[in-house]
């Protein structure tokens, strides 16, 4: 009999590459991040309980180990003042751009000028498509955080995509 | 809750709720039927609405990208079950180890015994000079025995070497069967990027790094016989020390 712990870790790879790569920007970076994740996870396998979702336990140790990183690296370049845009696009203009096929290189670009905490959400809502709650969860914040966070972050990442030239 | 700049009576956090399909029914209803007197407000909503489809349809394409084989073999099943993982393999030809992969045979052996098997390894060499490096740090550098004393897993710790800052990390801390204390740990350069994945023992009264390789390559470990914490075979008796029982050897000094 296969252990049931690495099955169900080896089926969810690919969604945690996902999570991982619109966390880091860098597909080889993504790929340490979800190895590092991985070696953790087997180690700690007694604490992730059998019934609850393999997946956010997954997402919060990647998502921490990737804030450990960013902070002990102080690579923390971006500008969190960013985190108050208050700014609302020109919708029309938005919705124009948004249909001119946007590459997965711009928007991994545009998201990593998104605070660390913005792009998190972002990852877990927008891209791996938790709902706000499970996104709460695993980020541990209040889901009215959530809310604003994830507004700001949309908000600012639409701005961000505008400027990318397409 | 009303927006203060905007015409309706609904907050940006409303709308992007409503377009992700987070509202209650009710809550819905209203912004629907706003949205449809509305024309400003339908494109607020949209705004939303392409945001969320942008990032998922931009992603959607990493799903069906075939998993680096490393990150498969470093979740493969134990060794009784995987025969490509088969630690009893006699040694076929001396290896050729870089600066990145050293292992000592005695300590091979060792390390055999800590997780119950015996295996048969040639013998590794180190750098020309004798030392090893863990992504370009020295492992015999000062500072990094001490914070392997200190440093619980998990937590990463910073430390300078001529000029160089580096990165530990320790993953996790266990007892060899032979009851040496082990702690397995990643070093990063931060300056220069590069991760090696080492495992250090206890000896006399300071840690000794045994093995070392580099990170993307941990999954070829078990290949060679060595089972980092938390893939051994099933029937190890290795007990990989939880937090409590990790700040407990800490506050002990590791003895």
């Amino acid at each position: 009999m296969q252990d049931p712990f690495r099955l169900q870790l080896v089926a969810l790879l690919p969604q945690l590459r996902r999570f991982a790569l619109a966390l880091s920007g860098n597909p080889d970076t993504a790929d340490d991040l979800v190895q590092t994740g991985c070696i953790r996870a087997l180690a700690s396998s007694q604490q992730w309980q059998p019934g609850t979702r393999m997946d956010s336990w997954m997402y919060r140790i990647l998502q921490n180990l990737w804030i450990d990183q960013r902070r002990s690296r102080a690579t923390a370049a971006v500008d969190e003042s960013l985190d108050d845009i208050d700014a609302i696009a020109d919708e029309a203009d938005f919705e124009h751009t948004m249909h001119a096929q946007m590459s997965l290189q711009q928007v991994l670009q545009a998201m990593q000028k998104l605070p660390d905490a913005q792009r998190s959400l972002l990852a877990l809502v927008s891209v791996e498509g938790l709902s706000y709650k499970e996104a709460a969860e695993v980020l541990d914040i209040p889901l009215g955080t959530v809310m604003s966070r994830l507004c700001r972050a949309r908000t600012a990442l639409k701005l961000h995509l505008q400027e990318t030239p397409a | 809750m009303n927006h203060p700049e905007s015409s309706t009576p609904f907050t940006p956090e409303q709308l992007m709720a409503y377009a992700d399909g987070e509202l209650p029914a009710g809550e819905a209803a209203r912004i629907r039927e706003a949205a449809q007197h509305d024309a400003a407000l339908a494109q607020r909503i949209a705004g939303f609405t392409h945001t969320g489809r942008a990032l998922s349809a931009s992603f959607a394409g990493k799903l069906a990208e075939p998993v680096p084989e490393h990150l498969l073999a470093l979740l493969a099943a134990p060794a009784e079950q995987n025969p490509r993982v088969q630690p009893l393999r006699p040694a076929k030809k001396p290896l050729v180890l870089d600066v990145g992969r050293w292992w000592p045979t005695a300590l091979a052996a060792g390390i055999a015994l800590a997780i119950g098997l015996s295996i048969n390894l040639p013998r590794g060499t180190a750098t020309e000079a004798g030392g090893v490096l863990l992504a370009g740090l020295p492992a015999d550098a000062a500072g990094v025995s001490k914070l392997l004393d200190t440093t619980p897993s998990g937590e990463p710790a910073t430390l300078q070497v001529a000029q160089q800052e580096y990165e530990l990390l320790p993953t996790a801390s266990y007892r060899s069967a032979d009851g040496q204390w082990c702690r397995e740990f990643t070093a990063s350069d931060i300056t220069r990027g590069g991760e090696t994945y080492a495992l250090a023992c206890r000896e006399e009264g300071r840690w000794a790094v045994q093995l070392a390789t580099a990170a993307s390559h941990v999954g070829a470990l078990q290949d060679e016989g060595y089972f980092p914490a938390g893939v051994e075979p099933a029937g190890s008796a290795r007990q990989v020390l939880d937090s409590a029982a990790e700040r407990a050897a800490i506050a002990a000094g590791w003895r």
